[in-house]
């Protein structure tokens, strides 16, 4: 099943200007660990925004589980799609982590109500995943880098939306916490979920996605799985030149 | 010690003083009970300072939450000088039924919200310089409006002055007093809607798009917050004119003392910045033969209060 489904997508900020986003279509399968690539302002995250809904694509654009985002309640999008938008939260002084989580289960409780027991069951199950229970008294801005990405992810797997979708989470992450991140993911998408990331390192995108997704310019450059893609294009794209022994990849610089 | 475990203590000492100074300020410090017809004008300007106060410290941590800006306020936002505009016009326009001017003053109060926000909104997120500038440049346009008005026709000019700066002293006949309290009344209820969003408001703190990562429709609630600011806003200055810093000063300091979640900062800082405005009335009797407009006394306390957030600022620097 097709749970996103672009067709058609233009955007730009600014009306009249050259858009960053040119055109694309694609669409997603339930169960896939789709990510994104490109260089640098190629519009990963803008189409992170669009597809989110953090900024509203044009009517019959984006399709989530085949219906127009822009549809979508807010709250009703949240149960559907868990967006993580690189990270803005470091400083925040008001909210505990705790506080945070309860957050995480608003899209599931009515006006006036307070969380049920399973809602705090949830967010038990969440924090024992992400080994954050010790954490749930610290302020947002007491924690550390790695905590925090930890507190974010057991912010979505609290928040059981069926699609994730992430812009560069691992941007800040050491190499323990990074591999730790996309066992995670792969487990979380055993689970049935579709992930969908903005990935900086081409390497650990090619190592543990299913799809990729190359954008440069505001166009798709490929959109397949990962042993179809074509070396000449990735290095065309990113300027440089890429070797391959088993699943990893080796740069050189091509000047 | 973590200060904002124990917010229910701050929050009796505050209600503790708030109203040992209540009883001092309608008795005016003499501990002698007024009777009769001072009593009543006595009590009746409590009531118009305590709701002033109140209105304006809830208007002013609301919006500093969602334009996430920690000068936000509605004096320097331009909105209480567009209510001010508001009144100005319809003065000159010979209405002189002073619960009349609500109207034109949330007409005037409303768009300059709405145009700051517009302004200030550069791809998507707020520049918060713009923010600033913009209300800045918006009090000088609506003030000089108000001047030129005012230079047109001098006659007005005696009676608008305490308008213009801030005066909670009301002189009601019988008649008009139920007018009055309505007005105070709908003010004090619009202004604590935000209490009713304080978890929404919470999630916004975090920013933008976390908010709405969690499933807040932001828009919607800064709409919400833009009108319950600028209606109560425009309802306290068609009463007692503009009056500036209160919004700034109370909830800066609230949230530094019992944190910054909204379900107990809102209702902390509304006693807050009743107490404040309570004690600024009671110098602007004291200190000068004649009453003085209270923004000329909160402009004093303000300056001292100004450095105090640079300061803050530039400590938060060095935490990394």
């Amino acid at each position: 099943m097709k749970v996103i489904e672009v067709k058609g997508l233009s955007f730009s900020y600014v009306r009249f200007f050259e858009p960053l986003i040119k055109n694309i279509s694609f669409s997603v399968e339930q169960g896939t660990f789709l990510s994104i690539i490109g260089p640098n302002g190629s519009g990963k995250t803008t189409l992170f925004r669009l597809l989110t809904g953090i900024i509203r694509p044009k009517r019959n654009t984006v399709f989530v589980w085949g219906r127009d985002i822009n549809s979508y309640q807010r709250k009703e999008l949240v149960k559907y799609i868990s967006a993580l938008p690189s990270s803005e939260i470091i400083h925040n002084e008001v909210l505990r982590v705790d506080d945070y989580l309860e957050l995480a289960r608003y899209p599931y409780i009515s006006g006036f109500g307070g969380l049920r027991d399973v809602d705090y069951s949830i967010i038990e199950t969440a924090k024992k995943i992400t080994h954050t229970h010790r954490l749930g008294k610290k302020y947002l801005w007491e924690l550390s880098q790695g905590e925090l990405a930890r507190v974010r992810i057991a912010r979505m797997i609290a928040q059981d939306s069926k699609i994730l979708i992430m812009d560069e989470p691992t941007a800040h992450l050491d190499i323990d916490h990074k591999l730790w991140f996309f066992g995670a993911l792969r487990r979380m998408k055993a689970n049935g979920k579709t992930v969908i990331a903005i990935i900086h390192d081409i390497n650990f995108a090619y190592k543990f996605s299913d799809e990729l997704l190359v954008l440069n310019d505001g166009r798709i450059e490929f959109h397949g799985r990962k042993e179809n893609v074509d070396f000449k294009l990735l290095e065309r794209v990113f300027n440089v030149k890429i070797k391959r022994v088993n699943d990893d990849l080796i740069f050189e610089e091509t000047f | 010690m973590d200060m904002r475990k124990n917010w229910y203590i701050y929050l009796g000492v505050l209600l503790i003083l708030l109203f040992t100074f209540s009883y001092m300020y309608v008795t005016n410090f003499t501990f002698k009970t007024p009777t009769g017809e001072i009593l009543r004008l006595r009590i009746l300007r409590f009531v118009v300072t305590f709701v002033a106060g109140y209105v304006l410290a809830i208007s002013g941590t609301s919006l500093q939450t969602i334009l996430q800006n920690p000068l936000a306020d509605p004096y320097i936002l331009g909105v209480s000088s567009g209510a001010l505009l508001g009144i100005a016009l319809s003065k000159i326009a010979g209405i002189n039924f002073q619960y009349a001017f609500s109207i034109p003053a949330f007409v005037f109060s409303v768009f300059a919200i709405f145009f700051i926000y517009y302004l200030a909104r550069v791809k998507g997120s707020l520049v918060k310089e713009l923010l600033i500038l913009g209300g800045l440049f918006l009090n000088f346009f609506f003030n000089g409006i108000v001047f030129y008005l005012l230079v047109l026709k001098r006659e007005v000019l005696e009676e608008i002055l305490y308008i213009l700066w801030g005066f909670t002293g009301v002189i009601v006949t019988e008649g008009e007093l139920p007018l009055l309290l309505l007005t105070l009344f709908f003010a004090l209820v619009i202004a604590s809607l935000p209490l009713l969003k304080a978890k929404e408001l919470d999630a916004i703190t975090l920013g933008d798009h976390e908010a709405l990562s969690l499933g807040i429709d932001v828009d919607k609630i800064r709409k919400m917050i833009f009108f319950t600011t600028s209606a109560s806003t425009a309802l306290m200055v068609s009463i007692t004119g503009a009056i500036g810093f209160v919004g700034l000063m109370v909830p800066n300091i609230i949230k530094k003392i019992i944190g910054g979640k909204h379900a107990v900062l809102l209702p902390v800082s509304g006693l807050g910045g009743a107490l404040l405005l309570l004690v600024a009335d009671s110098v602007s009797r004291a200190v000068a033969p004649v009453e003085l407009p209270l923004s000329i006394i909160l402009g004093v306390f303000a300056v001292p209060f100004f450095f105090w957030i640079v300061w803050r600022q530039r400590n938060e620097g060095n935490r990394g």
